[in-house]
């Protein structure tokens, strides 16, 4: 996805890049809000006559076995959508156009080809909140975390920059893998001890 | 379950999904 919006490309459809990944992380973080809150407000309906105990569990519970689906645990594999972006947005539409829809879609989460488990966890933790606020709050977290990068790719006006991206990307998939595992497990112990105090 | 703990299980829940968030937004970005 970072390759897609450069000021490479975006001069070539003669489009400014800083409006397209604006639009982008905008879309991004607006879709994330949305289906957080909407997540935090149906939950709500029975979260809060869950213990918190229990809430927290579920959550600690959920991080485990989407890690262990994530590496391929008993040959499971985490349930995705095929569905990716519409590549042909980008030349047929201006560029905050499709950088607003890309990030709508994007920040939604599960859309589009669902990478990770903890993006669901991170849905079922808005719904547990029990709250549209607090759902809002982790929505706007996984948009803005999920369009950010884009930020990253602001010096590439050259074919050969975008190579080095790529080349990155590659060299950084198994550290961020193993970062996010180590995120899961942080957060485990965090949802364990919030629920060891009640 | 008195309101304050209610409360404290909401705040809870927030650090935990916006570390989960973190985590997941930027680790999609590895997405195709």
């Amino acid at each position: 996805m970072l390759g897609s919006i450069t000021p490479l490309g975006e001069r070539g459809r003669g489009s400014r890049w800083w409006v397209t990944a604006i639009a982008y992380v905008l879309g991004s973080t607006l879709a994330a809000v949305a289906v957080g809150s909407g997540l935090g407000f149906l939950g709500s309906s029975f979260a809060g006559r869950m213990p918190p105990t229990a809430r927290l569990a579920v959550v600690a519970l959920a991080v485990v076995v989407g890690l262990l689906v994530d590496v391929g645990s008993f040959g499971l594999r985490l349930p995705t959508v095929r569905r990716q972006v519409d590549e042909g947005w980008r030349a047929g539409y201006r560029g905050w156009v499709w950088g607003f829809g890309y990030g709508l879609q994007l920040g939604a989460g599960v859309v589009t080809v669902v990478t990770t488990s903890t993006v669901y966890v991170t849905w079922l933790a808005a719904a547990l909140s029990g709250s549209a606020v607090a759902g809002a709050l982790i929505g706007s977290a996984f948009g803005f975390a999920r369009a950010i990068p884009v930020l990253s790719v602001a010096g590439v006006r050259r074919p050969d920059q975008l190579l080095h991206v790529d080349a990155v990307l590659v060299r950084w998939a198994a550290p961020a893998r193993r970062a996010t595992y180590g995120v899961g497990a942080i957060v485990v112990c965090l949802a364990l001890l919030g629920a060891a105090r009640w | 379950m008195s309101p304050g703990m209610g409360s404290a299980t909401v705040h809870a829940l927030v650090v935990v999904g916006v570390a989960l968030a973190v985590a997941a937004g930027l680790r999609s970005t590895w997405s195709p």
